[in-house]
């Protein structure tokens, strides 16, 4: 037989192997109960899947995460607190209000949700940044805050036009790359830090 | 719309593998969409061995990280259940959220990427020689868990799950090129090892 | 520069000799495929590949330095350790390492360069260069505030700088560039034969500049808020979707006009550029676009 074949043959034995694999692998009985804690404690919240709760709304959640920007966007959070008007608004731009069409609401509301997700995982960074448990020198950590304080201003930038636009999905995944980039660097920073 | 329990009848499991597999899965989904528990639970009852299947095999055999990736998937599908349309399977939108947070969790993991091959000396290739295991008998799936992360996730994503090649890369922000070197390594990789 | 150290783990863990001489030499020995790791603080790394199975570690180090260095054949770790961690003088360390070696080096403000390696390469700095060259398998590099520079055909590439410049001399099959202000150049042209597939270029202020062969049914993505995008094209052309929110797009690579975008704001521009066939797409929130077509 050529090598050519016996490597065929042996492709096929293992593909073979790999059709037998089992598909279905009983998890853990345990697995369930952080599940169902969870969609509880989404429940109590008062949120229906999709929902965001009122105090998870990004303006209470952006003001803490600024903090390690703070020299520099201290306006940025001011701006955004005085633009929370009350819950279930989104941030209202100097521009003209918001037209919401029929059926665009939920393109914003789908956002609201990783928003908050991902303003929870920057808080979570900041908080390790900050603990002191992370060492970076001055220099470092004035350059970061430099980063951190251009990626806001273009966060505020592009939510400010999606408060005029709130069905452009563009801008949507726009700002979720921003965000991306947010979180990468908190990310990079505090392992390049730790280790 | 039937009730909860009108569905919950019968044995979910077998319900949603029967002839009216898909109007009863429907249904649940629909139950569950509204914000009934018991619903989602009967989801996860039907779905969760073979979502946890992939997610043992992504992690690596490793079963606590297994049990994460799972858990992370369900949350993330209550959580995501308005934006699920039912333009694919339940099932398969349940494996893109499990490979979601494998993702998710690789980059926030000490190992930065699949590529960063060993942080300690355990992972270090070749650092478990099987001099010092002889009576270890490799089975497949004792093999794939010891592939290098990239080639175990393609060739699980691949060879086990049947996902095409340019899924996979869409999924993992990959060229389908490298999709591609990494289930042709997997597999060389793993007829060595069985053949040894 | 104050840097506070780790915990001394990592030399508690090594079978290590601590070198006390200001010049370092030692070799140890590796398999070809082996794992090479690499933690300095300040002042210069250069690695090169080589043919032998060992790495041998030359240069000097300074003040109140200690290199501590051991492992096994399969792996081999080394690390720098100041006395004087507020104030850590700089060393320079010259490391040969079998080509198909596995690099991991991490340092806070030390230069990073490799040359001639073609297995892995893993790169974190926070602040010094990195300048890397050849044929790599993949690569990984990453800076907070340093300069990254690659040059050759890597199989794979991931680049991220913040404040940085990134630039990439050559071409890969699947290469992601990502800054925050810093710019980032892509010049193809350096390997004519070469063609990218996929790619993903962004960043939030940086300007990107790109050239470069683009394989047919590839996939580039151009995305910045506020940096201004330069394209060309190769002559072959793309498909193109451009999209800016608020700035502008001049496309000189074909007669197709850009459209006004929505509510008269911004521009789009969707078309095809000689035969196509590649799919380009370049995204702005306000950075201005300029697309050519290589002549």
């Amino acid at each position: 037989m050529s090598d050519n074949m016996m490597d065929d043959a042996r492709l096929r034995a293992l593909k073979a192997m790999a059709d037998r694999l089992p598909r279905e692998i009983e998890p853990p009985a345990e697995a369930w109960d952080a599940v169902r804690a969870q969609i509880e404690r989404d429940g109590a919240a008062g949120r229906a899947p999709g929902d965001v709760a009122f105090w998870q709304r990004p303006g209470f959640l952006i003001a803490a995460s600024l903090l390690l920007a703070a020299g520099s966007s201290t306006a940025t959070f001011l701006a955004l607190r005085d633009r929370e008007a009350r819950p279930g608004t989104v941030a209202q731009s100097a521009g003209p209000a918001p037209v919401a069409a029929a059926g665009t609401v939920s393109t914003l509301a789908q956002f609201s949700g990783k928003e908050n997700d991902y303003l929870r995982r920057v808080n979570g960074l900041v908080a390790i940044l900050e603990s002191g448990n992370a060492a970076l020198a001055p220099e470092t950590i004035l350059k970061v805050r430099e980063s951190l304080a251009i990626i806001d201003a273009a966060i505020l930038e592009a939510r400010a036009a999606l408060a005029r636009d709130p069905a452009n999905r563009e801008l949507i995944e726009m700002l979720e790359s921003t965000y991306e980039k947010k979180l990468d660097l908190l990310q990079r920073t505090t392992e390049m830090a730790r280790s | 719309m039937p009730t909860t329990s009108a569905v919950l009848r019968h044995d979910p499991r077998v319900h949603l593998t029967g002839p009216s597999a898909h109007d009863a899965g429907d249904d649940l989904v629909a139950l569950a969409r509204s914000g009934d528990h018991a619903a989602f639970e009967q989801l996860y009852i039907a779905h969760s061995p073979r979502v946890f299947a992939l997610c043992l095999r992504l992690a690596g055999g490793n079963r606590v990280a297994a049990t994460a990736l799972l858990q992370d998937a369900f949350i993330a599908a209550w959580r995501g259940l308005p934006r699920f349309r039912g333009d694919a399977p339940f099932t398969s939108w349940l494996h893109r959220l499990a490979v979601n947070a494998m993702l998710q969790n690789a980059r926030s993991d000490k190992r930065r990427s699949a590529r960063v091959l060993f942080m300690d000396d355990s992972t270090i290739p070749g650092a478990e020689s099987r001099a010092d295991r002889p009576d270890i008998s490799m089975d497949l799936e004792d093999a794939i868990a010891r592939l290098p992360a990239g080639a175990r996730t393609a060739f699980v994503l691949h060879d086990i799950e049947g996902y095409q090649h340019n899924e996979i890369a869409e999924q993992l922000g990959v060229a389908v090129g490298t999709v591609k070197a990494q289930v042709h390594r997997a597999r060389g990789l793993l007829m060595k090892s069985l053949n040894r | 520069m104050r840097i506070r150290l780790a915990p001394a783990l990592l030399i508690l863990a090594l079978p290590h000799v601590a070198e006390a001489q200001t010049r370092v030499s030692r070799s140890l020995p590796l398999n070809p495929d082996g794992g090479v790791r690499i933690h300095a603080l300040v002042g210069t790394v250069t690695v090169r590949g080589w043919d032998r199975d060992s790495v041998t570690i030359r240069g000097s180090l300074g003040a109140g330095n200690r290199l501590h260095a051991g492992g096994g054949r399969a792996g081999v770790k080394m690390f720098v350790e100041s006395e004087n961690d507020l104030s850590p003088a700089a060393s320079t360390l010259e490391i040969m390492v079998p080509a198909r070696a596995k690099l991991w080096i991490k340092t806070a403000t030390a230069d990073v360069r490799v040359a001639g390696v073609t297995g892995s390469i893993d790169v974190y700095v926070i602040s010094g260069a990195i300048d890397i060259t050849g044929r790599a398998a993949d690569i990984n590099a990453e800076a907070i505030d340093g300069t990254i520079l690659i040059r050759g055909t890597p199989g794979w590439l991931r680049a991220k700088s913040a404040s940085g410049a990134v630039s990439f001399w050559g071409t890969s099959r699947d290469v992601t560039l990502s800054t925050v202000s810093g710019r980032i150049v892509v010049d193809g042209d350096a390997n004519p034969r070469g063609v990218f597939e996929r790619g993903r270029f962004e960043s939030v202020t940086g300007d990107i500049s790109f050239r470069g062969g683009i394989e047919r049914g590839a996939d580039l993505r151009f995305d910045t808020h506020a940096g201004a995008v330069d394209v060309t094209l190769p002559q072959r052309g793309a498909d193109l979707e451009v999209t800016t929110i608020s700035g502008t797009i001049q496309n000189g690579a074909s007669p197709a006009r850009p459209l006004a975008g929505r509510y008269g704001r911004g521009a789009e521009l969707k078309t095809t550029v000689g035969d196509g066939g590649a799919g380009v797409s370049i995204r702005t929130f306000r950075g201005a676009i300029n697309i050519r077509r290589a002549k």
